[in-house]
């Protein structure tokens, strides 16, 4: 099997399951996202291995992928695996639990047997909550294998404006996913994410089309959008390439989750279904700026990096402003998670913003790094929210004691998050800091530093609040919810510790090779 | 053939793709200002019947058979589903569906004026930072009011506070942007086209669906309850 049909498996494989998820029944709905999602991972992994000393590998003009695609993929595929075997738990777990999503379902199967209409079919209403049950849950598996396989889709396709197109059936996808669980919240932080994030990709669509015709007297009309002739061609208007970069920013921005655009994310992530949360949060905020790094790479051979590395500079401290501010007042788990995010795409953006070697390499570790970080804690988030009934952070305390795992591991998520030691966001941060020395931004670096111990100092002392304060609710039980629910946070911490002390010599092979295709053929 | 030949004259083209753009942004102002939400939806059909009728004009000028298919499609999708399935929404509550301004209505004619300079200004400095004389067309003003239109669907998705508004003005920037992509930006790979307009078709299907389900919750088309969630 050829590299170039990893790239087209790597998209057909999560359509195959979403047909499977939509035409039949739970067992084979969880089946075929479990396998689906680990089968994008190993395809992904072979891509990241197959260019992990540069190059491209290709299917047509359709597919094609690079050290940067493969970086981005690692993360999504890995979070797409992580997600379907967690919502094994979460969906089960909840009902079993009393919990959240399948509440209906719960209330369903307790009518259903007291009234034995299991046996004589009789009772309407048991049958019709059974069928609302059944509806979610086939909502919910064929919304995230549809989600997923879009945001693979956006980093394997070759051709910039079918990139967007992929990026905007994400957000119409995952807006559907947010609404999901039907509460008052759900629908309005599904309205506001939809026209928020259709705003800003209607700008980036005019960015792409700007690009087009700045591109079209260079490369013809047949090429002008192709990622593998883009990323090398110089020579395009200054004046255009500037407009397309500035609205690309904005526009990519604005689902990536960069301030001021960024109001439509604490709400989406506060409301959706856990998994989704975790989907949003790790891989679609990565998958955006995958995207604005690709117009970044045409902007630097064709203007120069000093406005590139100031726009993004400038929109990156803002970012990481705002959320730190937020991260200190915040009482709901998940809302604060959802600033931490806006947080770490500030750094992302800061560390882009220097572009140096080191500072870009520290920026593809950390886009790993923060999608399995955030990951787990999203998904630990889940499992409180399941074991207390609540996301509120003054009414849920001794989660170590009532999630001996969860606990522990959302504790590390949370000490990855912060960039402490062992984890490889320390790591990252740590070659970001290093990289803005190297580039004479001291003050940049001030700011960072400052920014994120506020930050840190928010998100820390509210974990500890809620994971290792002792346990006045005396909450029922050291139990977890489902082991199904653990296996995906264990995961995602051991792969931060490895990142972090020794991360495999492929993988930060991939990291300098995605480092100097940002940096390589720097224009001066 | 006739329509060929006098179309194949380059100014004449460009006023006639000008003068449709300058109808597109008419509409928007007609947009802002209208009372009632029902209007809003036809005259949103109107505009995209506009850009519908540039995409068949520059096809016609160019011979590109390509925007013949992107004129029927943008027909079928703009005139016709789009508005039916907002329309369709409509009918399930006619109360509120007036008044959903947030100020009143000759200061946001002033602002959408404002605004709309703005992208002329933009898209003079663009045409002369760019494309002029490179060979990838730009025609005359359509930049400008091209730019223009996009902004000022901004304007009406934020001073408008009902779900019809946004959405409308959500396709609003949607058709200002199409208009840019067949009238500056010329022969777009066909299937960039057709991938957008599937992805318009859908992202029609799903605003339908989120704002039938706000008004489950709300009893209303109105955003103003939409204040929960806040921090």
């Amino acid at each position: 099997m050829s590299a170039g049909t990893w790239l087209i498996g790597i998209v057909v494989v999560p359509v195959m399951a979403t047909v499977l998820s939509y035409l039949f029944t739970s067992v084979v709905r969880r089946v075929a996202t479990v396998v689906s999602g680990l089968v994008t991972l190993a395809l992904s992994v072979m891509v990241a291995l197959r260019v992990a000393d540069g190059g491209r590998v290709a299917a047509g003009a359709l597919f094609g992928a690079d050290s940067l695609s493969g970086i981005f993929l690692l993360v999504t595929a890995f979070l797409y695996a992580a997600t379907a075997i967690f919502s094994i738990g979460y969906l089960g777990g909840s009902r079993g639990m009393g919990g959240l999503i399948a509440q209906r379902g719960q209330i369903a199967q307790a009518v259903w047997q007291s009234t034995g209409a299991g046996k004589d079919g009789d009772n309407e209403e048991a049958s019709r909550q059974w069928a609302v049950s059944d509806r979610f849950d086939k909502r919910f598996f064929t919304g995230i294998n549809i989600f997923c396989g879009a945001m693979s889709a956006a980093l394997v396709l070759s051709n910039l404006s079918l990139v967007w197109v992929a990026i905007e059936i994400t957000t119409v996808v995952s807006a559907l996913l947010v609404s999901l669980e039907d509460t008052d919240g759900a629908s309005e932080a599904a309205w506001k994410y939809v026209i928020i994030a259709s705003m800003g990709l209607g700008l980036s669509l005019l960015g792409v089309l700007v690009l087009y015709i700045a591109a079209v007297p260079v490369l013809g009309s047949s090429h002008a959008l192709q990622i593998g002739y883009l990323v090398h061609v110089h020579g395009l208007a200054r004046g255009t390439v500037e407009l397309a970069f500035v609205l690309a920013v904005i526009g990519f921005g604005t689902k990536m989750g960069l301030a001021p655009m960024h109001t439509w994310l604490p709400d989406a992530h506060s409301e959706a279904p856990t998994p989704v949360s975790a989907l949003l949060s790790g891989s679609l905020l990565a998958v955006s700026f995958y995207v604005i790094l690709r117009f970044e790479q045409v902007t630097i051979l064709n203007v120069g990096n000093v406005f590139p590395h100031d726009v993004l500079f400038v929109f990156g401290v803002l970012s990481l402003l705002i959320a730190a501010l937020f991260l200190l007042v915040q009482r709901d788990v998940k809302r604060m998670f959802a600033y931490s995010s806006v947080e770490h795409m500030g750094i992302i953006a800061i560390g882009a913003g220097f572009g140096v070697p080191i500072a870009l390499a520290g920026v593809m570790l950390h886009v790993v790094s923060h999608g399995l970080a955030k990951g787990t804690a999203f998904f630990g988030a889940g499992s409180f929210k399941i074991k207390f009934g609540t996301k509120d952070i003054s009414r849920i305390s001794g989660g170590l004691t009532a999630l001996p795992w969860s606990g522990s591991l959302l504790l590390a998520a949370v000490a990855a998050l912060s960039a402490l030691p062992p984890f490889a966001l320390f790591r990252s941060e740590f070659m970001i800091v290093d990289g803005g020395l190297s580039a004479g931004q001291d003050l940049g670096v001030v700011v960072l530093l400052v920014l994120v111990t506020v930050a840190f100092a928010g998100l820390s002392w509210n974990t500890v609040k809620i994971i290792l304060s002792p346990d006045r609710l005396e909450v029922a039980g050291r139990q977890e919810p489902s082991v199904w629910m653990v296996v995906p946070m264990l995961a995602g911490v051991v792969g931060l510790i490895l990142l972090g002390l020794h991360p495999p010599a492929d993988f930060m092979r991939l990291v300098d090779s995605a480092a100097r295709e940002l940096t390589g053929r720097v224009a001066r | 053939m006739a329509a060929a030949t006098v179309l194949s004259s380059p100014s004449t083209f460009t006023s006639v793709v000008t003068l449709f753009g300058v109808g597109v942004l008419v509409t928007e102002f007609l947009m802002l200002r209208a009372h009632l939400l029902r209007s809003q939806v036809r005259l949103y059909m109107v505009q995209s019947f506009l850009v519908a009728a540039v995409a068949l004009v520059t096809g016609i000028e160019q011979g590109n058979s390509g925007l013949y298919v992107v004129s029927v499609l943008s027909f079928i999708i703009k005139v016709v589903i789009v508005p039916m399935v907002i329309l369709r929404l409509m009918s399930v509550d006619s109360a509120d569906l007036s008044q959903s301004a947030i100020m009143k209505l000759p200061s946001m004619l002033y602002i959408a004026l404002v605004t709309a300079a703005c992208g002329f200004f933009i898209g003079v400095s663009f045409r002369t930072a760019s494309v002029i004389g490179r060979g990838t067309a730009a025609s005359g003003n359509a930049v400008s009011v091209d730019i223009a239109i996009v902004l000022v669907a901004f304007i009406l998705i934020v001073l408008r506070r009902d779900v019809i508004s946004q959405v409308a003005g959500f396709f609003s920037l949607e058709n200002g942007v199409t208009l840019f992509s067949v009238s500056v930006a010329r022969n777009m790979p066909f299937i960039t086209e057709v991938a957008t307009f599937f992805d318009l078709l859908v992202a029609a299907v799903v605003f339908g669906l989120l704002m039938r389900l706000h008004h489950m919750k709300t009893r209303t088309l109105s955003t103003h309850v939409l204040d929960r969630l806040k921090g």
